[in-house]
């Protein structure tokens, strides 16, 4: 027993020193690391979003949007993803307790929003950012988006007087308000161009519409976003991809070299077609998506 | 514009719009009546700031009337500057009526700050109004007419009203994700886990895994309680879906409650929730089916309220499915927990086995098998949980065949023809009590475990015409407790874990006519033998654990040490004419081991940009002592042991990846390896292990290169393993003309080399919505080899190319097909290389006529070019399904093996041995099934 003893404080010590040694090569860790900074942030801006996920059902369902606007840049993306994202990030930085950086994480909500959309007011662009299976993929279009017709209807939201305007994108026709006072040509999802924020904007089923749920200025705060390994496509080829792996996503798996298999009710192997046809079944959950051509 | 052009408009004014390009431009307002009404209706609370009145409004209309009457066009363009003169981009121009704030046209100034507005209308005077962040506004009235206006702005702030954004309402809480089940059921969908497959992020393995997010899940709950500890196949293929209300899916779940905020979770659990607060419910499933009788029941029945839970099931078949996999423990976090402790049944013994086909049990498996569970949880005061899961099976299997082996000796070859009908009988009792208390102050689980095994296998063989019997009693008993605490230390939380365990194995082997004359009898031929071994284990490890993180590198230290004292004895006696005579001193074992270890385990982790580097330095001292009474023998070996492990991992971009390994391992040898006297393992190998305790290092290095471009779903990927492992110990294997072994071991350093290289090319076609990839492995066994007395080196290669491909263009029809070659090659020194190759043909075909109807036909094709015979045999089995939608009941009917072959051939090669077994499958069947749920 005294010799399992000695061996014991031999042990703790030679662990002491490899964790001296190790924390000295650690001392460089970064937190916004692949972040490209784009632009500094001038105003927060909230908008809630209610959107019927599926055609099948009228049930809907709600979540924040956030859209930073910077001098000549903007980035619009939902809160849960960015609020994930940033635990993501401070979890990586070097003054990082990690144990309580899982637990935030733990906590940290949901989105199924998971795109960032970029208006660059320079160069008169609109990049799309999403992930797709295991991929970050991004495709660019003219800015603004879409052009817009401007009426005479006028009323108040959100306490700021509103004129209407009206365009089409995406295959559906759109109402949307927006403001002179807030001289901020920006607003929800890729639309931009008007002269004032865009308050409130739906769709004519009102399948997705935009609340301004929040308007901040901000003192500090960089618009970042991750570049790292980001794939640039056309936007036909992106919804090809897209396409491809809601539908057939055991191909996808398949053709990068992973495998799943699944077993029927007396334990045998199903076929590739048994399954996708279960997943076929089992779609319809999220089949109302906000460019519908 | 002229007039033509505004009746179109007032046909079809939405076209227009859509046609007209200009920016800006407001339509009149009888091109849109009832626009303004269904503005107010729709937000009915707010009035227009900007009108004032009604009269202003109307003559706004007049005045657009009239402008459109007059055709007058005019431009306002301008530059807009700051006090210094540079451009100011991005400011809102916009034109309105004279002190009216409605905007009728805009412009928003360029990176040049310059505006242009187009717009038509016959007002005499129209107002310019700029505004812009950062700068203060300004107006200006101008005659309706062509002109340029340059504006200097001054800066100002301009304060908007702030919105403060309001909390979210707790709509969900946490990590929570609930679904209904109502939602997901269809009328095909009997037990829970035809629901829970089709969950997002849900993925259900062959053995029943589930894995959520491609990560297994750590717990099962029912009603929030852990009845089953793991083994949850029975109540996910049991329970069923009418019982349900929901199914929860609780991400990134820590099960110990006291670690919940402070150790993250990668695992998720399912939480069931019952319909009813007392629920009994379970499912019946009779099948029946010819030639010969078959049968298969299923009856599960189960009780949940909020104190207690049971389930219980009584299943058995004779139509080979394996009904051992209903207890199997799936969840991760269970088997973790039976860290290092190897506890398993181990058989010193055994009879002459048939190695079985790789396919599906069912076309082989022939067995009689029966299984009862019962699983029961009852919540106890101060939230402890007492859990009981307890199960009998019993099972009676039958092989029948024919093995080929040929052994590769440097002066010949061996050949040895086994015909072999094996009887096994399997009856094991495993119980299971565990106490629990999960809060989040206090966390303690026992668990105390009872295993008996009374097993026993006879086999009858002839080999090269001679007939022999085996008899094998292999029971085994083992009692163990586990233990998992965690407490503070200041604020340091530490886990402690130990484990104790006794287990004790009687094992005896019988073989009629005796072997081994020339060893055990002088040449002279006798009638029996008979092996006995007794092995008793005594063994306990026990750990303290924690996790820390420092500036980036993440630290897991781990403190141990491990007492192990292990009694083996062991006796071979010849049975000749009713005389039964021990054999003598060097075929018995009477030996003590003792291995008391201590350990420290580092491992490290630190991430940068694209690098990734993972160090591991696990460092044990090793104490063991043996005594061998008998002989007198005996050795000790004191050895520190380290056992670094380096892994670097590198991203080039989104499409290349790489990950390069090197680590050390030593392993040491375990009881088995060391035996001064002689033990019958099998009717044909004797082995005797008088030599220091195995040492073996090994230095591996691996490395991996990955493509995969998703933009043309291509994948490519290449991975190469190198091993070289250095041995203390040479095994001489002396073969006689009957292939029996006898095995010594000397000490004599020697070196074995491995090396291996694999690779996968692979691409998605989307418009035929199909999928095909091409591999190959290529690998290579060098190791020294002393057979009858010469040293030899071996060579064992094998090349594996292979092709996939799914179609699955139609929606009523999909194909898969798999091809598969082996090729091998064995060469001893100074002897010319043999070689056998087989080739895998695999097709599925699904078929759904209609949507109640289901038809697949799978067929496997199997051509062999073995070095004693080439064979090929074509095998199918049908399946057709019909769901009756409203009373859901399920008629099924499998065909199996349509082609009735009885045999199937495959080969199988150690470095100096090759062997082709033959082994005889279950005949062409039908079994017609109805399967129902009961409440």
């Amino acid at each position: 027993m005294k010799k399992l003893l000695s061996t014991f404080c031999v042990l703790c010590l030679m662990i002491t020193s490899f964790a001296q040694s190790i924390n000295i090569v650690g001392g460089g860790g970064s937190g916004s690391e692949g972040k490209t900074v784009l632009d500094k942030i001038n105003y927060h801006i909230t908008y809630e979003l209610t959107f019927q996920p599926s055609t099948d059902t009228v049930a809907t369902s709600n979540e924040k949007m956030m859209l930073l606007v910077g001098d000549s840049t903007s980035l619009f993306f939902s809160k849960n993803a960015f609020v994930r994202d940033s635990i993501m990030a401070s979890f990586k930085s070097d003054k990082a307790d990690i144990s309580q950086m899982m637990a935030a994480m733990k906590s940290a909500p949901k989105s199924i929003f998971s795109y960032e959309i970029i208006k660059r007011s320079n160069s008169q662009k609109v990049t799309y950012q999403e992930k797709v299976f295991m991929d970050k993929l991004a495709y660019e279009e003219d800015l603004p988006a879409v052009k817009w017709n401007i009426t005479n209807e006028t009323a108040t939201k959100a306490d700021y007087p509103c004129q209407k305007a009206t365009t089409t994108y995406g295959g559906r026709d759109y109402e949307a308000w927006f403001s002179f006072q807030i001289p901020i040509q920006d607003g929800p999802y890729k639309f931009s161009g008007l002269p004032g924020l865009i308050v409130d904007m739906y769709d004519s089923e009102d399948q997705y519409h935009f609340t301004l749920a929040g308007l901040e200025k901000a003192t500090l705060g960089e618009i970042e976003v991750s570049e790292k390994n980001l794939l640039n496509v056309s936007k036909s080829k992106f919804t090809e991809m897209k396409t491809d792996f809601t539908e057939n996503p055991f191909k996808m798996i398949n053709a990068s070299g992973g495998s799943i298999t699944m077993k029927s009710k007396d334990g045998k192997d199903m076929s590739q077609k048994e399954m996708n046809n279960l997943v076929k079944k089992g779609r319809s959950k999220r089949n109302n998506p906000i460019e519908r051509e | 514009m002229n007039i033509g052009e505004m009746k179109a408009k007032n046909k079809n004014p939405r076209s227009y719009w859509k046609s007209k390009q200009r920016f800006g431009e407001i339509p009149s307002s009888e091109g849109w009546p009832d626009e303004v009404g269904r503005g107010d209706r729709r937000f009915g609370g707010s009035i227009p700031k900007c009108f004032s009145t009604q009269l202003k409004y109307l003559l706004f209309s007049v005045f657009l009337l009239l402008s459109q009457l007059t055709f007058a066009q005019s431009v306002f363009k301008g530059k807009i500057t700051d006090e210094k003169g540079n451009a100011v981009r991005g400011v809102n121009v916009t034109l309105s009526q004279p002190n009216a704030a409605n905007i009728l046209a805009f412009s928003i100034t360029d990176n040049g700050g310059n505006y242009k507005i187009e717009f038509t209308s016959d007002a005499d005077s129209l107002q310019l109004n700029l505004y812009a962040l950062g700068f203060a506004p300004q107006k200006k009235i101008v005659r309706n007419t062509s002109q340029q206006n340059d504006f200097t702005v001054a800066e100002q702030n301009i304060d908007l009203k702030e919105v403060i954004v309001k909390p979210d309402p707790v709509t969900r809480r946490g990590d929570t994700l609930t679904f209904n089940v109502g939602e997901f059921k269809d009328a095909n969908d009997r037990a829970i886990i035809d629901i829970i497959k089709k969950l997002p992020g849900i993925e259900v393995e062959a053995s029943g895994r589930i894995l959520y997010q491609g990560k297994p899940i750590n717990k099962y709950y029912i009603e929030g309680l852990d009845l089953l500890g793991g083994r949850y196949n029975l109540a996910n293929e049991n329970l069923p879906v009418d019982a349900v209300s929901g199914v929860q899916i609780v991400e990134n779940h820590q099960p110990i409650k006291m670690l919940d905020s402070l150790e993250f979770s990668e695992n998720a659990a399912i939480n069931i929730q019952l319909k009813n607060k007392v629920t009994v419910t379970g499912t019946a499933n009779v099948g029946v089916g010819a030639l010969p009788l078959l049968w298969e029941a299923n009856v599960t029945p189960m009780l949940f309220t909020k104190k207690n839970q049971f389930i219980g099931s009584y299943q058995a078949n004779n139509v080979g499915n394996n009904i051992a996999k209903q207890t199997k423990i799936l969840t991760i976090q269970d088997i973790m927990n039976n860290f290092e402790s190897d506890d398993d049944k181990n058989d010193w013994l055994r009879i002459q086995q048939l190695a079985p086909p790789s396919f599906a049990d069912s076309r082989w498996l022939d067995n009689n098998a029966h299984l009862a569970s019962i699983n029961q949880l009852k919540k106890l005061k101060n939230d402890y949980e007492l859990r009981l899961n307890a199960s009998y099976t019993n099972d009676y299997q039958q092989q029948a065949g024919s093995t080929t082996t040929l052994f590769y000796t440097p002066l010949d070859t061996i050949g040895i023809v086994e015909n072999k009908y094996n009887q096994l009988y399997f009856n094991s009792l495993e119980t299971n009590f565990s106490l629990q208390k999960n809060d989040p102050k206090k966390y303690f689980d026992n668990e105390l475990k009872f295993r008996g095994f009374w097993d026993g296998q006879r086999g009858n063989l002839t080999r090269n015409g001679e007939a022999l019997t085996q008899e094998l009693s292999n029971p085994y008993f083992s009692i163990s407790n586990k233990l998992k605490n965690i407490f503070t230390v200041g604020k340091q939380l530490l886990t402690l874990r130990s484990f104790v365990s006794f287990n004790q194995t009687p094992q005896s082997l019988s073989v009629t006519p005796g072997q081994f004359t020339n060893l055990l009898n002088a040449g002279q031929p006798f009638s029996a033998l008979n092996q006995n071994v007794n092995v008793n284990t005594f063994q306990t490890n026990n750990t303290v654990s924690l996790t820390r993180s420092y500036k980036g590198v993440v630290l897991s230290p781990t403190l141990g040490f491990i007492v192990q004292r292990q009694q083996l004895t062991s006796e071979l006696t010849k049975i000749n004419s009713e005389n039964i005579t021990p054999i003598g001193e060097d075929f018995g074992n009477d030996l003590s081991w003792l291995q008391t270890s201590a350990y420290a385990k580092l491992k490290s982790e630190y991430r940068k940009k694209d690098w990734r580097f993972t160090v591991e330095m696990p460092l044990t001292l090793y104490n063991f002592s043996i005594e061998e009474k008998i002989s007198d023998e005996g050795q000790t070996l004191n050895r520190l042991a380290f056992e670094p492990r380096l892994s670097v991992g590198y991203e080039f971009n989104a499409f290349w990846k790489t990950n390069v390994s090197v680590r050390r391992s030593v392993n040491l040898g375990e009881l088995e390896n060391v035996h001064y006297g002689y033990i019958l393992k099998s009717y044909r190998t004797i082995e005797r292990r008088n030599a220091p305790l195995p040492i073996n290092i090994s230095n591996a290095f691996s490395g991996g290169l990955n493509y995969r471009n998703p933009l043309i779903s291509t994948f490519f990927n290449v991975f190469y393993v190198n091993n070289v492992t250095e041995n203390n110990l040479l095994i001489s294997n002396q073969i006689d003309e009957n292939g029996a072994i006898e095995l010594i071991a000397l000490e004599q350093s020697n070196k074995s080399y491995n090396q291996t290289i694999s690779g996968r090319l692979g691409k998605y076609f989307s418009k035929l919505k199909s999928n095909a990839s091409i591999g190959v492995s290529v690998s290579q066994t060098e190791r020294q080899q002393l057979i009858n007395d010469v040293l030899a080196s071996v060579i064992y290669q094998s090349v594996r190319p292979d092709l996939k491909l799914t179609i699955d263009a139609l929606e009523w029809f999909g194909v898969e097909y798999k091809y598969q070659l082996s090729y091998l090659k064995n060469s001893v020194e100074n002897q010319s290389p043999q070689r056998a190759n087989q080739q895998t043909h695999q097709a599925e075909l699904s078929f759904y006529p209609t949507e109640q109807t289901f038809l697949g036909i799978r067929s496997e094709y199997y051509v062999n070019r073995f070095i004693n015979q080439n064979t090929e045999n074509l095998f199918t089995d049908l399946t057709f399904r019909y769901t009756f939608t409203k009373s859901k009941i399920d008629l099924e009917a499998n065909w199996n093996n349509v082609f009735n072959i009885k045999t199937l051939t495959t080969v199988s090669a150690s470095s100096f041995a090759y062997s082709e077994s033959t082994y005889q499958l279950r005949p062409s069947q039908v079994l017609v099934k109805v399967r129902f749920s009961f409440k």
